[in-house]
């Protein structure tokens, strides 16, 4: 998960650091109708991490068994709620 | 009225559902039903019960007001998004849910104790969660009041019960000198959430989530469609927005050249030429010319310097009314990004205050942290984890969530940022722009009934989270306090009244709280954010995963994360002059305070005695090795 964030972390404040702070260029350096360092150092990581979750959720996590559980059951009158 | 037969219809759906949902817990055991819907939540309402208290009247109030004052910046700014239902979740939610099967525990404070074997680890966390909770509490009813008072603006009926409860309230100390609307929309806003928060426990919290967060969604889908269509286009709307330039905000006096016999009054919000005929003026409140004068007091108002908006709102101006402004006190330009084009297409954004603009790179390693790893530390996200049934509700899960936050943040980005074309001269009421928005948005279309599915959208982020919250604080207070230090031995009867009674307390009290509301919702809610999560990210974290971690580590742990918050906000405090954190070399409080807990937590961990082996055994089995 730390190694997952350190990437993640590292590309927006890489790119966005470098790119972002153009406040001529930004108006007219357009891409999907955003300024360029909102698409590729926001929308391309943004995507690439709903893919790696995808992924991690449904490939990569194993599922284990949580343990027992007591009773829910309603306990009989009287009977002690704790 | 449209809109507002369509909220309401929204409302009934939540109270129907409410009780369907006291139905179908009545046969469980009450404290673990009306806390924890039995352990036993599903995939469709775990998801929703997440995201929905994920997005609270931050997310829809305060989030777009800041977008609307800084621009595609801020998009930067909840960058962190991208990753919280991988790391969040994945850090330790399975883990979380296997430890509170093991101890049979209910709420979080309940966990730790058993975890650590300690009535003092229990108790300090039930004091800290009450104590930055509320703050929550407070934060979200002021949220909820104003998206209620903004929609009922124009209806008749609504205007006369507002003078009836001012003239009612006239003289009763603290309650008195409340506004007579925001009054009247929280006590209806409040009375709406204790009510299905109390009758229907968790399951209710948790079912309602899932409508809320279908509304959330469904609203922003349509808010975004609708705004991208009326702007011409993104790249349309970012063109203008590279041309505009902050406004300036300053003193007027309205200039009439005769004067009227009788008083004439103008509403907040209302526009007006000034002098050199070079601008438009936005008047802050209410302000008045009074009789057979020709000028009014000086007034708080607001300056666009954008000639295109200029032009647009001038347009739009009645030239048979021949009331101009003239400047009383010079407005003070922002500090960063005056006159400048292309500021809300950049960073660091403009700022009314800070020369440095309103995002260094320094925040935006803070706020990626934050968002991920506050978020983790939330008791009222990881009460939820403790409640899913299966490992495989949690997996599709983590999927649902990514969906959710990707369908409601970015999106919300665009949509905002677009709003500034449209809706001119919002800074002097930027927690206003969502509900503002959602109205214009469907009356251009053409539409106005669904404004009222608009409104209903924040509307419903602020419910999913009070209820949340309330349920949380008051099963705290019942099995933290009362089940563990006052009476163990109460029976289900006296907790079931105790909940009940506990849960509308704690709202009256908010209620009381939030009379006077604080100026700052978005910083409320960072504060209340960093300080739960300075307090139980950490001592949770490695207490579920290390062996070695002593009760006394747990307790300095959660004291010293409070506390590096509460420091840091007081030096802000006192350093700014309002509600404010202090940012020690450039970073957020809550990345100190986790720098220190983690100190902490570690040193009193090594230095004291190893916990009983039994306690070890319990948790972490036979083997030496940890998790």
């Amino acid at each position: 998960m730390l190694g997952t964030w350190v990437v993640f972390a590292a590309w927006t404040l890489t790119y966005n650091g470098l790119h972002a702070f153009d406040a001529e260029g930004s108006g007219q350096n357009l891409l999907w109708g955003m300024p360029r360092w909102v698409a590729l150092g926001i929308v391309v990581p943004w995507g690439t991490g709903f893919c790696l979750t995808c992924w991690f959720a449904l490939r990569f996590m194993k599922d284990t068994d949580l343990g027992g559980e007591e009773s829910s059951e309603k306990p009989e009158q009287g009977e002690e709620a704790k | 009225m449209s809109a507002l037969i369509s909220f309401t219809i929204y409302l009934i759906f939540v109270f129907v559902l409410a009780g369907i949902a006291n139905r179908s817990g009545k046969d469980k055991a009450f404290v673990k039903e009306y806390f924890l819907g039995s352990r036993n939540i599903g995939l469709w309402a775990f998801a929703f019960t997440y995201a929905a208290t994920a997005a609270s009247g931050g997310s829809f109030m305060g989030f777009p007001s800041l977008i609307y004052t800084h621009g595609w910046v801020v998009g930067w700014w909840i960058a962190g998004y991208m990753i919280v239902p991988m790391v969040a979740l994945g850090l330790f939610a399975k883990r979380i849910n296997q430890v509170s099967r093991i101890a049979e525990a209910i709420t979080v404070p309940e966990l730790l104790r058993k975890r650590f074997n300690s009535s003092a680890v229990g108790n300090v966390a039930t004091i800290l969660v009450v104590f930055f909770m509320f703050f929550f509490l407070i934060a979200q009813f002021k949220a909820g009041a104003q998206i209620m008072a903004t929609l009922l603006e124009g209806v008749e009926v609504y205007q006369s019960v507002v003078i009836a409860i001012e003239s009612a309230t006239q003289g009763i100390p603290w309650i008195g000198a409340a506004d007579g609307d925001y009054l009247l929309c929280l006590i209806v806003f409040a009375v709406s959430v204790i009510i299905y928060t109390t009758y229907g426990g968790f399951r209710a919290v948790v079912w309602t989530d899932v409508m809320q967060g279908l509304v959330m969604g469904l609203g922003v889908v349509i808010m975004l469609v609708l705004t991208l269509s009326q702007v011409g286009g993104l790249s349309n709307a970012t063109k203008q927005l590279a041309e505009m330039t902050p406004p300036e905000f300053g003193e007027f006096q309205l200039v009439t050249k005769t004067a009227n016999a009788e008083e004439q009054r103008f509403l907040r919000g209302d526009w007006f030429a000034t002098s050199d005929g070079q601008s438009v003026v936005r008047l802050k409140d209410t302000t008045v010319i009074p009789a057979n004068e020709v000028r009014s007091p000086a007034f708080e108002g607001l300056r666009l310097t954008t000639p295109s908006e200029i032009e647009k709102i001038k347009a739009g101006l009645d030239s048979s009314v021949d009331i101009v402004t003239e400047v009383a006190i010079e407005p003070t330009p922002y500090a960063y990004g005056a006159d400048t084009k292309g500021v809300y297409t950049s960073a660091p954004g403009p700022s009314q205050n800070n020369p440095m603009g309103f995002f260094t790179v320094f925040l935006a390693f803070s706020f990626f942290a934050f968002w991920n790893f506050s978020g983790a530390g939330q008791p009222s996200y990881m009460v939820r984890q403790m409640a899913y049934k299966d490992t495989v509700t949690l997996r599709r899960s983590m999927v649902m969530v990514a969906v959710y936050f990707s369908l409601i943040y970015f999106p919300l980005v665009m949509i905002f940022t677009s709003s500034r074309i449209l809706l001119p001269g919002m800074e002097i009421h930027p927690d206003r722009v969502m509900p503002e928005m959602a109205q214009l948005l469907t009356a251009n279309a053409g539409v106005p009934w669904l404004a009222g599915l608009l409104v209903a959208a924040p509307f419903a982020a602020v419910m999913s989270s009070v209820d949340s919250f309330l349920l949380l604080v008051s099963s705290s207070v019942v099995r933290d306090i009362y089940q563990e230090n006052i009476n163990p031995n109460a029976s289900e009867k006296q907790v079931k009244r105790l909940s009940y009674c506990v849960t509308i307390a704690l709202g009256i009290i908010g209620v009381l709280a939030v009379l006077h509301p604080p100026k700052f919702l978005q910083s409320l809610i960072v504060f209340a954010s960093a300080g739960l999560g300075a307090c139980f990210l950490i001592p949770m974290v490695v207490g579920l995963y290390w062996r070695r971690m002593t009760a006394a580590a747990a307790v300095a742990g959660m004291i010293a994360g409070g506390a590096t918050i509460l420091i840091l906000y007081s030096i802000g405090r006192v350093k700014y002059g309002e509600f404010s954190e202090y940012l020690l070399l450039g970073f957020h409080p809550f990345i100190w305070s986790v720098v220190v807990t983690a100190a902490v937590v570690f040193i009193v961990s090594i230095t004291g005695k190893e916990p009983d082996s039994s306690l070890q055994q319990k948790f972490f089995g036979n083997s030496k090795a940890d998790a």
